[in-house]
């Protein structure tokens, strides 16, 4: 009776505090389910909601054939976000499940009109990670994009998932998450940042038209929750610069002779330090850095004290130059996107109201300073120009 | 050839010694040898000499009894079978083991067990003497328990070289061999071995008592006696450990565990036998310590995995499919395309199939069971999965579980593992992880309650007195073992000072 008692209360207690029913109803077999990889949002013609979910179809490659991966994908529409993710069901022969959901596309017009809605049902369904990355497609719809990207040999979601490995190398972008994204929107005061991704013809052979690659183009700033403005390259590193999200980057400099060196950012960070001085707003950004010279086109050697510091100058110049524009375009367009309030609001807790009520006519009038400072390091076994004559080198 | 009923009556404490008794009981016997042998020529003293054929040794009987008896001249001066009788009982016949015998029933047992009989009618007394056959093979390198460093010897099924064995490597004055008979039929002997001053007494007491209540026909193998004296007689798991290697035995002896021999068996039993003592091997002692704890941590990384893969890879690919790696989801759902079964039924046929090999190829001979395990697992298995009946995936599963599964040491453990694992892997494709879970928490549960000779069977996992982790999941150095397993409560506690 005891045993009997202790298994029942077990029993009980499994089954009653994860809320097992559900589970238990939930039960299917993995290859019964359309794994969803990319989930893309798009708006049609006639305003009503598509999506796009597109899985991974893997061959094993038997029989000693050549193993494929193909994306594969499912459309379907509704007048909501909640009825077009229900027609999937429609079309799909597999149950969707969106656990394994890494990327989440919205196409350029819906963006336009209002990502919100989408947000919320994604953030609402059980299955989403909250790691999930998001992106605009620039200049096109999500669906459209997914299609095009879908080469012979390589699934689109692999593909974005190897540019998105590298995206430190550039800086051009960096990933935002579901999670980061949805905290940022939650900030009435803030602009939210997404990176977008752009169709581009391919330059690979064999391909059937129409079919592209895709380039990272830099950030899509959104008002509320609506596609703002497409920030360009240059502005959209100046932005990594103002959020410390730098890991690497290249600088290309002219040195006093004027051939080109490249330097490659090996590590970097920024400061933003508020402050108010005789009433007004005031914003020193700390930018400190260092790189590597990666290159030299040209024959002149540049490992002189003189020269190293006019490199050292000028790619501080560069920096400061980026993080400059990317200000400037972000006061012209009143558009706090660097997270500016919450740093006065941290440093004047007492002010924080007043910041929020007056943020629109506050920021735009902020006098921001910015201060680089770098160092130049290694020379990635450079020790003369690889076109120096026999002369110069000593031989 | 007398009744059943009369052999009976013959066969017991009261009947009268003689030779037309014995005649009774086992005269219809094929094997059985009677001749009546005069001392020294003299009508007058008649003696009958009886024994089993092929149960003793020919030449011991001629020289040391028929000759005495016969020829020499010790008994020139009787005249009676009264003054033989005297004779042979001051021990004129040369043999260490005389034993006199005035009942039929402990008579008949010598004759029975290998002994040759001097039986005087009108005196009626007989005299056995111990004249056994060597029957036992010689000791060899034990089969099941390999090791790569350490002894090459093992038990064999005569219980006499057992103990002797047992005597050589352990030469304490302290180590008490004591014997009991079970089995109304095969009247097994059976031995009890323990360390006198590191035993507990209360251990010992009852481990005899536990033997002596066994009552049953036969002692012919070893689950007559591990059934019928563990604790839970309702569990999988093995209670006794048992083994073939001497050293082995011998350390447990001096752990103050007791061990039994029985006779006609070369493997010994130890008593109590613990979970953790299923996960030793003899192997984990002759290595270095850091490599030991390497092994034996994935010893216990592999009882894991054998006995819940199955049932987590059902639980996810059927209940979580979120919890896999995308690319692992990607590449499962990959090799299923095609095969009709649901998971379960899947991982069931592979166990299955995994079960029927193992049966097959311990039954049938050495040479026709790997060419078994060739066809069955390479053959069979590669014609299955492209017939799309299983997936390439699932066969990893079970064959990973399988591997993990033989680095168990005990074969009975093994088996205990085997029947969980199934458990489990039905709990987890009714409701998933949370199956899983509740499956585990029930082995545990099942573990936590058990007891085997009064000692939890997780110690030391869940020693109360003082934590000797030393020699669990990890094999720390000798030196840091100082004390005796404190669960088996010895009275020599410290191994060392």
């Amino acid at each position: 009776m005891r045993r009997f008692a202790i298994l029942t209360a077990l029993l009980a207690l499994i089954t009653a505090l994860p809320g097992c029913v559900q589970i238990a109803m939930g039960r299917a077999e993995i290859d019964k389910l359309f794994i969803v990889r990319l989930f893309s949002f798009d708006e049609t013609k006639e305003g009503k909601v598509r999506i796009t979910i597109t899985t991974k179809n893997l061959s094993t490659g038997e029989g000693g054939g050549e193993a494929v991966q193909k994306g594969e994908s499912v459309v379907s529409e509704g007048e909501t976000v909640f009825d077009a993710a229900r027609n999937l069901s429609t079309y799909a022969d597999r149950k969707f499940n969106a656990g394994h959901t890494e990327f989440i596309l919205f196409g350029e017009s819906l963006a336009r009109k209002g990502v919100l809605p989408y947000l919320d049902f994604i953030s609402r369904h059980p299955e989403f990670r909250y790691n999930a990355k998001l992106y605009v497609v620039k200049g096109d719809t999500a669906n459209s994009l997914v299609e095009k990207a879908s080469t012979s040999k390589y699934f689109v979601g692999d593909r974005l998932a190897r540019i998105e490995e590298h995206i430190a190398r550039t800086s051009i972008v960096s990933a935002v998450t579901l999670n980061e994204a949805l905290l940022i929107f939650d900030e009435r005061y803030l602009d939210t940042f997404i990176p977008c991704i752009e169709p581009v013809p391919t330059m690979a052979s064999g391909e059937k038209p129409g079919t592209c690659d895709m380039i990272l183009s830099g950030y899509a700033i959104f008002r509320e929750d609506k596609l703002f403005y497409f920030a360009s390259r240059e502005e959209s590193r100046g932005i990594n610069w103002m959020l410390n999200r730098i890991g690497s980057g290249t600088i290309v400099l002219k040195d006093q002779t004027g051939q080109e060196i490249s330097m490659v950012i090996v590590r970097g960070i920024s400061k933003i330090k508020p402050r108010i001085e005789g009433g007004e707003l005031h914003c020193t950004v700390e930018v400190s850095f260092v790189t590597n010279i990666a290159e030299i086109m040209g024959g002149r050697s540049i490992f002189d004290r003189a020269s190293l510091d006019y490199l050292t100058e000028q790619q501080e110049k560069s920096i400061k130059r980026e993080v400059e524009n990317a200000i400037r375009i972000a006061q012209e367009k009143n558009s706090d996107h660097f997270c500016i309030i919450s740093k006065f609001g941290i440093k004047y807790p007492l002010l924080r109201d007043y910041f929020q009520e007056n943020w629109q006519e506050l920021f735009p009038d902020i006098k921001f300073e910015v201060s680089v400072d770098s160092r130049i390091d290694g020379t990635y076994m450079i020790n003369e120009p690889v076109t120096a004559s026999k002369e110069a080198v000593g031989e | 050839m007398p009744a059943v009923n009369e052999e009976n009556n013959l066969y017991n404490k009261t009947a009268d010694v003689s030779s037309d008794n014995v005649r009774s009981i086992l005269g219809s016997n094929a094997d059985y040898v009677s001749r009546v042998i005069l001392v020294r020529d003299k009508p007058e003293i008649p003696s009958v000499l009886v024994y089993m054929e092929g149960l003793v040794d020919i030449k011991l009987i001629n020289d040391n009894i028929l000759k005495p008896l016969s020829q020499e001249g010790q008994f020139d001066s009787c005249n009676t079978e009264e003054d033989a009788a005297r004779l042979i009982s001051m021990g004129k016949i040369y043999s260490s083991s005389m034993k006199l015998r005035t009942n039929m029933k402990d008579l008949t047992d010598d004759i029975l067990a290998g002994s040759a009989a001097i039986i005087l009618n009108d005196a009626k007394t007989a005299f056995t003497f111990e004249a056994k056959a060597s029957l036992s093979r010689a000791i060899s390198e034990p089969t099941g328990e390999n090791v790569i460093k350490g002894a090459k010897d093992s038990f064999i099924e005569d219980l006499r070289t057992n103990t002797a064995l047992c005597r050589i490597k352990l030469t304490s004055p302290y180590l008490a061999i004591e014997q009991i008979r079970l089995g109304k039929q095969t009247k097994s002997n059976i031995a009890i071995l323990y360390v006198k001053n590191i035993a507990k007494s209360k251990l010992i007491d009852e481990v005899k008592q536990r033997l002596e209540s066994i009552d049953i026909d036969r002692v012919l193998d070893a689950g007559v006696i591990e059934g019928a004296i563990v604790d839970d007689k309702y569990s999988a798991f093995p209670q006794i450990q048992y083994t073939e290697r001497i050293d082995r035995f011998c350390s447990s002896l001096v752990e103050g565990r007791v061990g039994i021999l029985i006779d006609g068996l070369p493997t010994a039993y130890i008593v109590p036998g613990t979970l953790l003592q299923f996960l030793q091997a003899p192997d984990d002692y002759s290595f270095q310590f850091i490599i030991a704890s390497i092994v034996r941590f994935i010893r216990f990384m592999s009882m894991f995995i054998t006995l819940v893969l199955p049932g987590f890879y059902i639980s996810i690919t059927s209940f979580h499919p979120e919890m896999l790696p995308a690319e692992l989801a990607f590449s499962i759902v990959a090799s299923r395309v095609g095969v009709p079964f649901p998971m379960f039924v899947e991982v069931l046929i592979l166990l299955l199939a995994f079960e029927l090999l193992i049966e097959a190829g311990v039954r049938l001979p050495k040479v026709i069971g790997q060419t078994v395990s060739i066809v069955g697992g390479l053959v069979v298995g590669q014609a299955a999965v492209e017939a799309k009946l299983v997936s390439p995936a699932t066969v990893m599963i079970i064959a990973i579980t399988a591997i993990a599964g033989f680095l168990m040491p005990n074969q009975d453990f093994s088996n205990a593992i085997r029947l969980w694992r199934l458990i489990l892997a039905i709990f987890g494709s009714i409701i998933g992880m949370f199956g899983l879970t509740f499956g585990l928490i029930f082995l545990l549960y099942h573990w936590c309650k058990m007891e085997t000779f009064s000692v939890p069977y997780l110690d030391p996992f869940v020693a109360s007195e003082d934590e000797q982790l030393q020699d669990t999941i990890f094999r720390l150095p000798l030196f840091s073992m100082k004390k005796r397993p404190s669960s088996l409560d010895p009275k020599n506690k410290k191994r060392m000072e």
